[in-house]
C-alpha cells in the first residue's frame, strides 16, 4: 500500500496518483513548504468580473456566462478576502480543519476535503479591509429570519441537505424550506432555489441554477458554488431578504 | 478484443494556477474509434421517408429523386433498404429489403411526382412499419426524413413518433428543406429519436446531405457508447457540451457523490465524438494531480465486441510560476469560443421565443462579436442582421432562424482559424 503524502490515503501498490485527492505518487518528495507568496484566502465568494457587463463569473472561466465577453484578455482581479475564522491550535499528530472538520496532517496547507486555507493568517495587511467574521459557534441550531415578518425559519438538522424554494404539488416538488408564505411567488423564488447543507459546525448554502438568483451580503452567488454562512448574514433568495442565526 | 477506442485529453491550459480557492478548468476528452476498425462497416436498416407534395414541384423534387438514388447507389447486399413517399397520403413504394435489386428500386424513385399536402406523421409511420422488419443490434436502423413544409395537423404525432423511434432503435435524421418548414419540430423529433436534425438551403445540395447521412451509418461502427467520469474529492462537473461532430448541450447524470455519466451513443470511424466538460476544481498547492478519470465502455457488433472499456486520466497541473499559467491551448481555447457562440444563439432564440426582445438582442450582438473573433464574418453577419431585424419589428425571419440555429451547432465541422 503507498501512503499519500498529501492527504495520508492508502492507495493501491502501482497507483500513480492518489485516489482521493488526485496528488503524484511517482517518488516526488511530499511538498512541506507553503506557497513562495502569502496564500489567498479559499472562499469561493466574489470571482471575476465581466469588464462588459458586470457580472460575476467563476475564477477560471474564459467568456462571461452573461453576455459571452472574453475574460483572459486581462488578468482576473484578486477575490476580495474575507478573514477566515479564529485557528485552533492544532492537536498533535494532525490539524482539524475549522471550515468542514476533516482531519488533515500536519503541515497541510489546504484542508483536503473542502480546499480552505489551513495557513496562519498572512500578516501583510490585505489591501481591502474584510467585514469581521464570527467564529463557528459550538451546538449550532442554525435558522433563517424572514426580515419582512420576523417569522423564524429552523433549518432541520440530520439530513443530508435541506432544499428552499417553491413547493409546486403539480410537479411534485416539496422543498424543505417552503418560501410560499413569505412572498416566494411574488418575487419568484424557484422551486428547487437553493441548498443548504452541513458540514462539521458550518452551514453552507449553495444557488440551485435559480431564476432569480441567491446572494448572500449582496453578492450573487455563482450556482453549484457553495458558501459557508455567518451569523447575521444576509441571505437573499429572488427578492425574499432572510438573516442567517447560527442559534 | 480491446483498442477500438482511443481517448485523447487536453486541458485549456497547460498549467493552471495556484490561487487558493476554486477554478474552472476546461476539459477537452476525444473518443476517437482506431485503425482496429478501420475495415469494420456497419450494416444498415435505412428508411428513406420523403416528402413529395405539391410544394416540391420542380427543381426540389428533381434533387431529390437524383439524391435518392444515389443514396441507395451506395448500400451493398449487406444493407436493408425501404423507400416511402408521403404527401397528405402515403405510399411505400420499395418495402424492406436487401439493397441487391438496385435498379428496381431506382425506377421506382423515378417515377415519384409531386402532389398533395403534407401529414409527415403519415410518413414516418410506414416508415417504423418498414424498419420494424429488420431492427437487431447487429445493423444500424436510421430514418431519413426530408421535408419542406409545415405538416398539418399531426405535429404532435410526429413527435410522439420521434419518440417511439427511439425506443426501438431507430434513430431519425430529419432533414428540413428551404425556409418554410417547422425547425423545433424537427429537432424535437430527431432529438427524441437519439438522432439530428438539419438545414437544406439549397436544394442542388441534397445528394451531398444524403450522401454523407449514408457514408456516416456505415462508419458508425462503434455504438452503445457511455462515458464515465470518475472525479476527485471537490470536482464538480458543471456543463458537458458535445463538440464533434456538432456542438449540443450533453448533460450529465450523477451516478454517486463523485462519478457522473455521460450518454455518447455512437460513434462513426471518420470522427468519433469530442466532449468539452467544464470542471469546477477545487484548491490544489503546486503540482500535478489526477483530477478525474475518464472510461468508455462500448459496442461494436459487427465484431461482437460487448461492453469494452477505454480509460483515460484527466492530470491538471498547477503552477505558482505566473508566466506558466497564461500559456492557454489554443484548440481547446477555439471550441470554447465556439461553445460560448452557441450558448448565445440557443438563449438568444429561447428569449426572442419568450417575448423578450432586449435580452434576446443583446445575445444576438454579443454571438456576432464571438463569431467575428473566430472568423466568421458571414454568420456573424446573418447574426447582426436578425438582431436589427428584432430589434425593429419584434420579430426574427424564418429564413435567419433556421441558418443561425443550424450554422452554429456546426461551426467545429470547419477548420478553426489559426491565430
Amino acid at each position: 500500500m503507498i501512503t499519500c503524502p498529501q492527504c495520508g490515503n492508502q492507495n493501491v501498490d502501482g497507483a500513480a496518483f492518489c485516489d482521493e485527492c488526485g496528488a503524484s505518487l511517482t517518488g516526488v518528495a511530499p511538498v512541506s513548504a507553503p506557497p513562495a507568496h502569502a496564500p489567498a484566502p479559499a472562499a469561493p465568494a466574489g470571482g471575476v468580473i465581466c469588464p462588459q457587463c458586470g457580472a460575476s463569473n467563476l475564477p477560471g472561466t474564459a467568456f462571461c456566462d452573461n453576455c459571452g465577453a472574453s475574460l483572459t484578455a486581462a488578468p482576473p482581479p484578486s477575490p476580495p478576502p474575507v478573514t477566515p475564522p479564529p485557528q485552533p491550535a492544532p492537536p498533535a499528530g494532525g490539524m482539524i480543519c475549522p471550515a468542514c472538520g476533516a482531519s488533515n496532517l500536519p503541515g497541510a496547507t489546504f484542508c483536503d476535503n473542502c480546499g480552505v486555507s489551513l495557513a496562519a493568517p498572512p500578516p501583510v495587511t490585505p489591501p481591502v479591509q474584510p467585514p469581521p467574521v464570527a467564529p463557528p459557534p459550538v451546538g449550532l441550531q442554525p435558522w433563517l429570519e424572514v426580515q419582512a415578518s420576523g417569522a423564524r425559519l429552523q433549518i432541520p438538522l440530520g439530513q443530508p441537505e435541506v432544499i428552499i424554494g417553491r413547493e409546486d404539488p403539480v410537479s411534485g416538488v416539496f422543498p424543505e424550506i417552503d418560501l410560499t408564505p413569505h412572498g416566494g411567488e411574488e418575487a419568484a423564488v424557484s422551486r428547487r432555489h437553493a441548498r443548504l447543507t452541513l458540514q462539521g459546525n458550518r452551514c453552507f448554502i449553495e444557488d440551485l441554477n435559480s431564476t432569480n438568483y441567491t446572494y448572500v451580503n449582496k453578492q450573487k452567488l455563482n450556482p453549484g458554488v457553495r458558501q459557508p454562512l455567518s451569523e447575521g448574514d444576509e441571505v437573499w433568495f429572488s427578492k425574499v431578504k432572510t438573516i442567517f442565526h447560527a442559534s | 478484443m480491446a483498442g477500438e477506442v482511443n481517448l485523447n485529453v487536453s486541458i485549456n491550459k497547460a498549467h493552471l494556477p495556484v490561487t487558493g480557492g476554486q477554478q474552472l478548468s476546461y476539459v477537452l476528452i476525444d473518443a476517437r474509434p482506431t485503425a482496429v476498425v478501420a475495415n469494420v462497416q456497419m450494416p444498415l436498416n435505412f428508411a428513406l421517408v420523403l416528402d413529395h407534395s405539391g410544394s416540391m414541384e420542380g427543381d426540389k423534387l428533381h434533387s431529390m429523386k437524383e439524391a435518392a438514388k444515389i443514396a441507395v447507389g451506395q448500400m451493398g447486399p449487406q444493407d436493408h433498404v425501404s423507400v416511402i413517399i408521403f404527401d397528405d397520403q402515403v405510399t411505400t413504394i420499395a418495402p424492406n429489403q436487401p439493397a441487391t435489386d438496385k435498379p428496381g428500386i431506382l425506377h421506382e424513385i423515378d417515377r415519384i411526382r409531386a402532389r398533395g399536402g403534407t401529414e409527415m406523421s403519415k410518413g414516418m409511420r410506414s416508415g417504423l412499419d418498414e424498419l420494424r422488419k429488420a431492427l437487431g443490434s447487429d445493423r444500424l436502423s436510421r430514418m431519413l426524413v426530408l421535408t419542406d413544409g409545415q405538416t398539418f395537423g399531426d405535429e404532435n404525432l410526429c413527435q410522439q413518433l420521434g419518440t417511439e423511434a427511439g425506443a426501438e432503435g431507430v434513430s431519425i435524421i430529419a432533414l428540413g428543406l428551404g425556409d418554410d418548414w417547422n425547425e423545433e419540430l424537427l429537432d424535437g423529433m430527431a432529438q427524441a429519436s437519439g438522432g439530428v436534425s438539419d438545414f437544406i438551403q439549397d436544394p442542388a445540395t441534397i445528394t451531398q446531405f444524403f450522401q454523407r447521412t449514408v457514408q456516416a451509418a456505415q462508419s458508425a461502427v462503434v455504438q452503445n457508447a457511455e462515458m464515465v467520469l470518475r472525479l476527485v474529492s471537490g470536482v464538480a462537473p458543471r456543463q458537458v457540451w458535445q463538440v464533434v461532430p456538432m456542438i449540443s448541450n450533453l448533460g450529465y447524470s450523477p451516478l454517486s457523490d463523485r462519478d457522473v455519466q455521460v450518454h455518447l451513443g455512437e460513434l462513426d470511424k471518420e470522427q468519433g465524438k469530442s466532449v468539452l466538460v467544464e470542471l469546477l476544481l477545487p484548491a490544489r498547492q503546486e503540482g500535478r494531480y489526477r483530477m478525474a478519470q475518464a472510461e468508455v465502455s462500448y459496442d461494436v457488433p459487427t465484431t461482437g465486441v460487448v461492453g469494452e472499456k477505454a480509460k483515460t486520466d484527466v492530470v491538471i497541473s498547477f503552477t505558482s510560476d505566473a508566466n506558466l499559467s497564461q500559456q492557454y491551448d489554443a484548440h481547446v481555447m477555439n471550441l470554447v469560443e465556439k461553445v460560448t457562440a452557441f450558448k448565445l444563439q440557443t438563449r438568444a432564440l429561447d428569449e426572442a421565443a419568450a417575448g423578450n426582445i432586449a435580452g434576446a438582442t443583446q445575445k444576438l450582438r454579443a454571438a456576432a462579436t464571438r463569431l467575428l473573433n473566430m472568423g466568421e464574418a458571414e454568420l456573424a453577419e446573418t447574426f447582426s442582421a436578425e438582431a436589427d431585424q428584432l430589434e425593429q419589428s419584434g420579430q426574427m425571419s424564418a429564413a435567419g432562424t433556421k441558418k443561425l440555429r443550424y450554422e452554429t451547432r456546426k461551426l467545429t465541422q470547419k477548420p478553426p482559424e489559426t491565430e
